[in-house]
């Protein structure tokens, strides 16, 4: 059963890497202008909405995992 | 041969980051030292769209001009560039005669002022440095596929000839190797798109590579339509289990759903989104890289003389073949990765019994 992955794996696997990448961008550029557009001292929606695009990350990162 | 990469990657780090120094470097003082070379400019001078396509300093085709404004108007962009008020400083281009100015690359209206009028809605169809070069690579592809196709239906059963000995091989991988593998059954229904996908993406990457050629898959609008094409069909063609999926995960308490749908939501706009910003960035990237180790030569000349631009000469030649080479391996692999990650997409939308793999 054992095979060496082929070269679609990597691929697979270094497309999963930066959909989580583009994910938390995303969320923390959406959190930075929405701070701004606001004008909050604290910048409340950057600490959330990052937190948050990183828990989707990475929860869509585990979904796409092969079930062994 | 370790130690000699060692150095290699090191040198490479260090001139880039050095490139990228100086490129901020002159854009503070803007209005003092306008003589000097200005690398950031040059670079997006580089890498964005233009209404006439440049190759050299003074070698430049006009391209048409098509706007929409009360009317449709058609003329030369030459009109715009080698307009008599021309500020070349500043980037604006006026066209008194017809009323228009190119403001760094927007047309405007010109307001009473003589000024452009930035609250003037100008719709610009013009065919642009990357049109042109994106209607040069339909062609291209054209001419390329029908003789591959001439040639297999010539050479049934025999070995091909000519430039299909070339493509055949290639177009045998993406379907083997790629789509097969990643669509399952019914991959045939899904050849034609991706196929014109990677070529489309190759050839056009290749293109820009070339000098003088246009950042066609380094430009984000490109890359967003491609993603959008992708997201339409996977989203056209998926079955029930795939969007009862997305509402209703297996094994998920009920509890837990009004978090989780929302997170699965996101997961199907991130994948066309990550889809458009890996080639765009990957593109716009080399490119800049490149540009950045040229314009090196000429931060030397600026900052010490013609002798110093002229002794970095070798080695930054050097480093930009380098960096062409890889570059040249980068434009087939995205298009090899966004090929591979449409039809998995596709692959996963698509898939029977979605269920069954999900069980715990």
């Amino acid at each position: 059963m054992e095979k060496p992955p082929s070269p679609n794996q990597y691929a697979k696997y270094a497309g999963m890497g930066f959909q989580m990448l583009t994910t938390i961008g995303l969320g923390t550029y959406l959190g930075v202008k929405l701070d701004e557009w606001q004008q909050n001292k604290i910048p409340g929606w950057t600490l959330v909405l990052s937190l948050l695009s990183i828990a989707i990350s990475m929860y869509n990162f585990i979904r796409q995992l092969p079930k062994a | 041969m370790f130690l000699r990469h060692k150095f290699l990657s090191i040198a490479l780090a260090i001139f880039a980051s050095v490139s990228v120094v100086l490129a901020e470097e002159p854009a503070h003082d803007h209005e003092h030292k306008e003589s000097k070379f200005n690398i950031g400019e040059m670079i997006m001078h580089h890498i964005s769209d233009a209404h006439e396509w440049e190759f050299a300093h003074g070698l430049a085709i006009p391209l048409p001009v098509i706007i929409y404004d009360n009317g449709l108007k058609v003329f030369s962009s030459s009109n715009f560039y080698h307009s008599p008020e021309a500020d070349h400083e500043h980037h604006i281009y006026p066209y008194k005669e017809a009323g228009y100015v190119l403001e760094h690359e927007h047309i405007y209206k010109i307001g009473a002022d003589g000024k452009a009028d930035k609250n003037s809605h100008v719709l610009d169809f013009s065919i642009t440095k990357n049109v042109a070069s994106m209607l040069l690579s339909a062609v291209l592809l054209l001419v390329i596929f029908l003789s591959v196709a001439k040639g297999f239906n010539k050479n049934k059963g025999k070995a091909p000839s000519g430039i299909q000995s070339f493509v055949e091989p290639i177009i045998i991988f993406i379907r083997d190797e790629v789509v097969k593998p990643s669509i399952g059954h019914g991959y045939e229904k899904y050849l034609p798109y991706m196929l014109t996908l990677f070529f489309f993406i190759w050839i056009n990457n290749l293109l820009g590579l070339l000098p003088g050629g246009a950042n066609l898959t380094g430009n984000i609008a490109i890359t967003l339509v491609l993603a959008i094409i992708t997201f339409l069909i996977v989203h056209f063609n998926a079955n029930k289990h795939y969007f009862l999926h997305l509402v209703k995960p297996t094994g998920v308490p009920a509890a837990l759903l009004p978090l989780l749908v929302p997170v699965e939501i996101v997961g199907v706009f991130m994948k066309p989104i990550s889809l458009m910003i890996r080639l765009f960035a990957n593109i716009t990237a080399g490119h800049i890289i490149i540009l950045s180790l040229l314009g090196l030569i000429f931060m030397a000349k600026s900052l010490g003389s013609a002798t110093t631009g002229w002794a970095v000469s070798p080695l930054i030649v050097f480093f930009s073949l380098f960096m062409n080479v890889i570059e040249l391996l980068v434009a087939f692999l995205q298009a090899f990765i966004f090929t591979l990650l449409s039809s998995m997409y596709i692959g996963s939308a698509i898939e029977d019994n979605h269920d069954a793999d999900h069980g715990h």
